[in-house]
């Protein structure tokens, strides 16, 4: 028996092992990639260790797709990604809050309706978003970028979860001792959920920051375009430079890499737990 | 009796007062998904009734843009083709991604060393921007410089053109997406099996049960309404798919990796023909909500499928 267990386990490793191997390598052949002479790149067989020619990342800091410099690229990522996750905490929160422990009138029937978005596929509001934006005047602008993300339902659904989990004891003694529902909310309550806030703000933020498809169609202006959008530009621009490609791939993917590194209990967490409760 | 009124009438201006706040409270989210959700939701209808073009005038033709999608070529024989691809494509990518998710997370239940490396390790790529990694995998699929092919000819295998050749280029994309998504359903998994009842599967093993017997009769039963409802992500998550499509081949070679949602974006914002292309997204999501009726019926959940895709639309 016991033998036959460290068989099976032999093999676990090893299959594991395999498999993290290939998950991972395409990461470490785009900086392989990234550091290589040019001539070395058509090599049969070819080259597994890199060149170290950070030339490369010069040239490609220096390519300008558009016009625009690359900062501006990763300034406009960090600045929409940043205050799309304050607005929509804020907003889901708020509602998340009114859910979970106030009553009004219609309540349930809202948030039936909030909910059931969830099950509309985001294609479905792609043109006629297209054509709001157009209408406010919000084509190529940041607000194109931010508003349309500025609530989630899923937020909305999350935190009241959250909220609803504080006891009921807190709640009246601090309405016993005059405390009002927007103090009770932001002194008490918010503190009280900030894990829930903190594996929420990780989703919207990482959703902000690889967003491609709404940014594509929305911003055509290259100065207001997020990385993602000016990598797309830059794949046709240098279609064959592959070290500037891969470059600017490793500069687009290491802020997302280094995230997830420090955060990944709360990612990780949070996917299970919203599975289980989902 | 005055008190009492006093009191009443206070308790009333309480409960006012609440509901103002409590409105107050939901508004700034209502304003936002009622404009960019609930009104575009049913806007959408009403411009799959318009030939239109996005920013000129509009001219109502009732239901011929379904009619052109359906049963009209040359339209219909466009439609056809993409609904055949992206039913090639999810037949394809959702069962290879389950069979290995469930293999992996099977494999990182076991109480091993490194388990958290691991999972990191297999999860990281879920998390990554898809443009980014779809400039990696073009290189890794390159035809004559690829290393993919490099390994094929170490192996004395035949080289594939990949994207650029049929039907390789629907294979190249499933391959880039069961990378991209396998560690998602995997951490799904792992949540599942942790659910199931350790007792079960050690009494099934005291009874003589090999490993297999286990995961068949013990296991599997019990893991059923996740695997059920990961099929269901999945599956909507396939039918939506078109990113790596636009990024790594445009539809082609001849149309080959033109999904349904691929379609929609050229029609929509690079033909610019927007009556039709809202018909294209009626119809796609005519699928998919048929998709989540059936995982209603069947478990009486909802699929919160919106996780995750925050600013993916």
């Amino acid at each position: 028996m016991k033998i036959n267990f460290k068989k099976s386990y032999f093999f676990s490793y090893l299959i594991l092992a395999f498999v993290t191997i290939v998950m991972v390598f395409p990461f470490y052949w785009m900086i392989v990639t990234s550091l290589s002479k040019p001539e070395n790149l058509f090599r049969y067989p070819p080259k597994l260790w890199p060149d170290f020619q950070w030339k490369n990342y010069i040239d490609m800091w220096k390519s300008n797709p558009q016009g625009v410099p690359w900062t501006r690229y990763i300034l406009n990522t960090i600045f929409v990604a940043t205050t799309t996750t304050l607005l929509s905490l804020f907003n889901s929160s708020l509602a998340g809050f009114a859910f979970a422990r106030l009553k009004f009138p219609l309540k349930n029937q809202i948030f039936m309706l909030i909910l059931g978005i969830m099950m509309i596929p985001g294609e479905l509001m792609l043109i006629p978003n297209y054509l709001t934006l157009y209408r406010l005047n919000w084509l190529n602008s940041y607000q194109a970028l931010i508003i349309p993300f500025g609530a989630s339902v899923f937020g909305t659904f999350l935190t009241r979860q959250a909220f609803k989990q504080i006891p009921n004891e807190l709640w009246e003694a601090a309405q016993i001792d005059g405390c009002s529902i927007g103090r009770f909310y932001f002194n008490i309550a918010l503190p009280i959920i900030k894990p829930t806030l903190f594996a929420l703000a990780l989703f919207v933020f990482l959703g902000a920051w690889n967003a491609f498809l709404w940014p594509l169609i929305v911003n055509t202006d290259p100065r207001f375009m997020p990385l993602e959008v000016a990598l797309y530009s830059f794949i046709g621009a240098e279609s064959t430079n592959w070290q500037l490609l891969a470059a600017a791939a490793t500069m687009a993917t290491t802020p997302v890499l280094i995230l997830f590194l420090i955060f990944q209990t709360q990612f990780i967490e949070g996917i299970s737990r919203g599975a289980i409760k989902g | 009796m005055e008190e009492a009124q006093v009191l009443a009438g206070l308790k009333r201006r309480k409960k006012i007062l609440e509901y103002i706040t409590s409105y107050g409270f939901i508004t700034p989210a209502l304003i936002i998904l009622g404009v960019f959700a609930i009104f575009p939701t049913f806007y959408v209808f009403y411009l799959s009734l318009f030939d239109w073009s996005m920013i000129g005038g509009k001219t109502f033709i009732g239901l011929q843009n379904y009619l052109n999608l359906l049963i009209k070529p040359p339209y219909s024989q466009d439609f056809w083709h993409a609904a055949l691809v992206t039913v090639e494509y999810v037949a394809l990518q959702v069962p290879i991604t389950m069979a290995l998710s469930l293999f992996l997370a099977t494999l990182l239940m076991k109480p091993i060393k490194f388990r958290s490396f691991f999972r990191l390790g297999i999860f990281v790529a879920y998390v990554t921007p898809l443009v980014a990694t779809s400039i990696v995998w073009e290189w890794i699929f390159h035809p004559d410089y690829g290393i993919l092919n490099s390994i094929l000819k170490l192996l004395n295998l035949p080289p594939s053109p990949w994207l650029i050749g049929f039907p390789s280029a629907l294979f190249a994309i499933v391959i880039y997406t069961v990378w991209h998504d396998l560690g998602y359903s995997t951490i799904l998994f792992m949540a599942g099996l942790t659910a199931v009842s350790k007792e079960l599967q050690e009494a099934a093993q005291i009874d003589g049960a090999n490993a297999w017997g286990v995961f068949w009769h013990v296991t599997w039963p019990l893991l059923s309404p996740t695997t059920f409802y990961i099929f269901i992500i999945s599956l909507i998550g396939a039918f939506r798919m078109f990113t790596p499509v636009l990024v790594l081949t445009q539809g082609g070679p001849y149309n080959s990796t033109t999904t349904i949602g691929y379609m929609l974006y050229r029609e929509a914002f690079q033909y610019w023909k927007s009556g039709f292309a809202s018909s294209i997204a009626v119809v796609l999501f005519g699928i998919i909500f048929s998709i989540t009726l059936i995982q209603f019926r069947v478990t009486g959940r909802r699929v919160f499928y919106s996780e995750g895709t925050e600013g993916e639309e």
